[in-house]
């Protein structure tokens, strides 16, 4: 209890004890506005909800992502001013919004202010502006309620975590050379094995059938023995090694170009859309810190149909800080990728640092592709032909922002 | 951002406005008790003429006409004239100062004294007004206020109802002028952090409207605690303005007499004979004005502040009224949806309901597949070596916990409905739930897991 209030009391107390109402008017407007100048710092943020709610939690880059603010003053004390100062990641853009400074290091905040009256609730319209990939998180939020008659403030904090994955952008693959896929490998049409599950239809009955491949009611149709065809499996295994590494030198400088960067996640990504497309399996390996505290990340190669969501949300998680170097990260394929998969390697760096590695692994079984990336694509593909390893090159012009498609060649 | 519509400036001016009022009042309150108290008369001047004189000083200050720290003369003589404005209100002063006494008026009317003391505040209002000044300023001259209230109602004497009218009347300005100050000063200065202009919110609206019921709510019992008329709350609110509307009407009136007696003395020059003005006698013939009771005046007074109370709701609905229109004529977009809702449990009661047992979180079986999923829920409940294994068909269930034939039945029906895809009828699904009643009822299985005695 402050002193002003005691004086009140006090006031009143004297007041009624002689009979001297003005006295007792005096102490109960000096307690009134000792009361009033607390009020809201008391009260304010009682019955105070806040939401927010992004209309999805994944988007791809260029997307506009609608976000709802809403606060409701679920009492009768009105709240005269409600600053709710939301922590995001300092990337975000927020349309028409300038995210301000927060203590919080990564974070920037994204404030409201609100005067609300009794019972009332506000629905604020935003929109994120996903124009940069990756990982995007929301919360705590810190409400703040000022008192109306006094400097006083109250803050609480509520938790209210939230996120929002940013894929990468994909293009088109154009290959420069016609008749044949990316990368250059030929599609396989025929094959040793069938695939059981891709029934391609009937042909006639040929000694040496198994009697569970003979199609049963097409025999009685057509009053011959017919016997289940299907398609030859020519399904590959790729593997994308992404080298994120876009600056020569030790890795732990943590030196990188952005845009490259960026490049070879959009390359990625459409790569194996294109990939997934063919029928292949393809698989994502790369080394790098990835938002959530990983240091790499393994998505072993199949042709779910989920899995391109997965490989782009994993490329939504890089960041550009290399964790390991990407000859000790292509220590890891023979353990996880069968003998017979390909493994395309995608850099923007001279491929000599792990050149030996490729090498041995081509050597092992696998059919290693390297697809040199950035200005200096062509001198890096041929130190990668001349260490052995079929080269490509892949280009997204103007920049990986305008690029309409990447070119292949090789 | 601030704002630059019109009428977001002179919304601007209430903030001064208001502190200048409140001012004025504390410092009427001083001067009633020292009027009264000390030279045992009737105050003549009262907030509103203190916060013009603070006004005054103010808007000198503001205007560039003065400045106290580079030319200190001007401010002298600025405070002066108002000090003398003040001594000259009172009639006996103006008397002894034209009949070449001035001196013997000096010590005769503290209120000159007191306008001084209202200018130099009102310089302080000039031209920043900070929300801490004008917080402190409520915050302590609300107890402050003790002090000419003891001194008022110790030394009044015959004086004191005088005393206690208008002191209270002067203290419920100060408090609400004071506290709607505040309050403005503080949106004001919170919208320089936040880059929210006051003006384009509800929030002085709010404030405005909250401070006057909350003295409302304070003052009506207080005047009736201290034997006032009814409308003193009412004078408390809207004296200065109904006082600034008095001096209108006065001054209207003043020049309409000033020019009647010129259109009088135009007609007779030109020979048009008007009636003669009443002499002082025949005013005195005049029917004497009746004179009111307060309890003849109750119900009037009552009617009149219910009048003010209408009016001033409907100020603020038309100034809510007027601030929509605005919004919507400046096309602002501001991408926000705002509504009143009353969340449903503030209208509900709390009825105390038995607390429910652990695990009963289910409904009544209701068909033959709620009733056969509650007997599983019984029996694994009675006998844990009773429950359906998650490999068990209903059938090998029943078959095996042998729990007799109206678990068979209820399997059978369960079996129908969930895989085979039938409709049972209701009559089924009434005997299901009879089975499920039986099954309840029936004797409790065999413990399985116990050791024979």
């Amino acid at each position: 209890m402050s002193g002003w209030t005691l004086v009140g009391l006090a006031m009143v107390i004297v007041g009624a004890a002689i009979g001297a109402p003005g006295l007792l008017l005096i102490g109960g407007l000096t307690l009134l506005s000792r009361w009033l100048t607390t009020l809201w710092s008391r009260y304010g943020l009682n019955d105070v909800t806040f939401e927010r709610r992004l209309a999805t939690d994944r988007a791809v880059w260029g997307d506009e992502v609608p976000m709802e603010v809403e606060v409701w003053n679920q009492k009768l004390l009105p709240v005269p001013l409600l600053v709710a100062d939301d922590h995001v990641t300092e990337e975000l853009r927020v349309v028409g919004r300038r995210l301000g400074a927060s203590d919080r290091p990564g974070l920037g905040t994204l404030q409201h202010a609100w005067s609300l009256l009794w019972y009332e609730r506000v629905v604020r319209h935003l929109a994120i502006d996903a124009r940069r990939r990756g990982v995007f998180e929301f919360g705590p939020v810190r409400l703040t309620v000022s008192d109306l008659f006094e400097r006083g403030t109250n803050s609480e904090e509520r938790e209210l975590p939230g996120q929002l994955l940013v894929r990468p952008r994909t293009v088109a693959i154009r290959s420069s050379e016609r008749a044949r896929a990316p990368l250059g490998s030929n599609r396989t049409t025929m094959s040793l094995f069938p695939d059981p599950s891709r029934f391609a239809g009937v042909r006639a009955y040929q000694p040496g059938d198994p009697q569970r491949r003979i199609h049963w009611r097409a025999t009685a149709r057509l009053g011959e023995p017919v016997s289940r065809r299907y398609e030859p499996v020519h399904e590959r295994n790729i593997l994308l090694a992404v080298d994120l590494q876009t600056v020569p030198g030790p890795h732990w400088l943590m030196l990188f170009d952005d845009d490259q960067v960026e490049a070879l996640c959009v390359a990625a990504a459409s790569l194996a859309r294109r990939f997934l497309r063919d029928g292949s399996a393809c698989g994502l390996l790369l080394g790098t810190q990835l938002a959530g505290g990983r240091r790499w990340a393994y998505l072993p190669p199949a042709t779910a149909p989920g899995q391109l969501g997965r490989l782009e949300d994993v490329l939504a998680r890089v960041r550009p800080i290399v964790s390991l170097p990407f000859e000790q990260l292509l220590g890891v394929v023979p353990r996880r990728l069968p003998p017979g998969g390909t493994l395309v390697v995608l850099s923007a760096r001279d491929p000599t640092p792990y050149v030996d590695e490729l090498r041995r692994l081509s050597r092992s079984g696998y059919e290693v592709r390297h697809v040199a990336m950035g200005p200096d694509r062509a001198g890096h593909r041929a130190s990668a032909v001349r260490a052995g390893i079929p080269g490509g090159e892949a280009d997204l012009a103007p920049d990986w922002r305008e690029a309409d498609a990447l070119v292949v060649a090789g | 951002m601030l704002s630059s519509w019109r009428a977001d400036r002179y919304l601007g001016w209430l903030l001064p406005i208001f502190a200048i009022v409140a001012e004025g009042a504390l410092i009427a309150v001083v001067y009633v008790a020292v009027e009264v108290a000390i030279d045992h008369r009737p105050p003549l001047l009262g907030t509103f003429e203190f916060a013009v004189a603070a006004g005054v000083a103010a808007a000198a200050v503001r205007r560039g006409w003065i400045d106290p720290d580079v030319d200190a003369g001007r401010f002298l003589l600025l405070l002066g004239l108002l000090g003398m404005v003040g001594w000259m209100w009172d009639a006996e002063v103006r008397e002894l100062v034209l009949g070449g006494d001035p001196l013997a008026a000096v010590p005769l009317h503290p209120g000159g004294w007191l306008m001084l003391v209202a200018g130099m505040r009102g310089v302080g209002r000039a031209l920043e007004i900070d929300d801490r000044a004008v917080t402190r300023l409520v915050l302590i001259g609300v107890p402050a206020l003790a002090i000419p209230w003891a001194l008022g109602q110790l030394g009044a004497g015959p004086l004191r109802d005088v005393f206690t009218e208008e002191a209270f009347v002067a203290s419920i300005t100060f408090v609400t002028a004071g506290f709607i100050a505040a309050g403005l000063a503080r949106l004001r200065e919170i919208g320089r952090e936040t880059g929210v202009d006051w003006r384009q919110n509800r929030s002085w609206l709010g404030t405005v409207f909250g401070v006057i019921v909350v003295v409302l709510a304070i003052g009506i019992p207080a005047s009736m605690l201290l034997g006032l008329p009814g409308d003193a709350v009412a004078r408390g609110i809207l004296g200065p303005i109904v006082t600034a509307i008095g001096y209108v009407v006065i001054g209207g009136l003043s020049l309409a007499a000033l020019l009647a007696a010129l259109l009088s003395r135009v007609l007779r020059s030109f020979g048009i004979q008007l009636p003669e003005p009443l002499s002082p006698e025949e005013i005195a013939r005049l029917p004497e004005a009746r004179i009111y009771t307060i309890d003849q005046l109750r119900e009037s007074l009552t009617a009149l502040i219910a009048l003010w109370v209408v009016l001033i709701v409907v100020i603020v609905v038309l100034a809510r009224v007027w601030l929509r229109r605005r919004q919507r004529r400046g096309g602002r977009s501001t991408g926000e949806e705002r509504s009143i809702r009353i969340p449903q449990r503030s209208a509900r009661v709390r009825v105390p309901r038995p607390p429910r047992a652990a695990g009963r979180s289910w409904t009544r079986p209701y068909d033959a597949v709620t009733a056969y999923l509650a007997a599983l829920r019984d029996l694994a409940a009675r006998d844990t070596a009773a429950a359906r294994a998650e490999h068990e068909t209903p059938r090998a269930h029943a078959a095996r916990i042998a729990a007799g034939p109206e678990l068979g039945a209820l399997q059978a029906d369960y079996a129908l409905a969930r895989y085979g895809g039938r409709t049972l009828s209701d009559a089924e699904n009434r005997r299901a739930i009879g089975r499920w009643k039986r099954l309840r009822k029936g004797p409790r299985a065999p413990d399985h897991g116990g050791a024979p005695p």
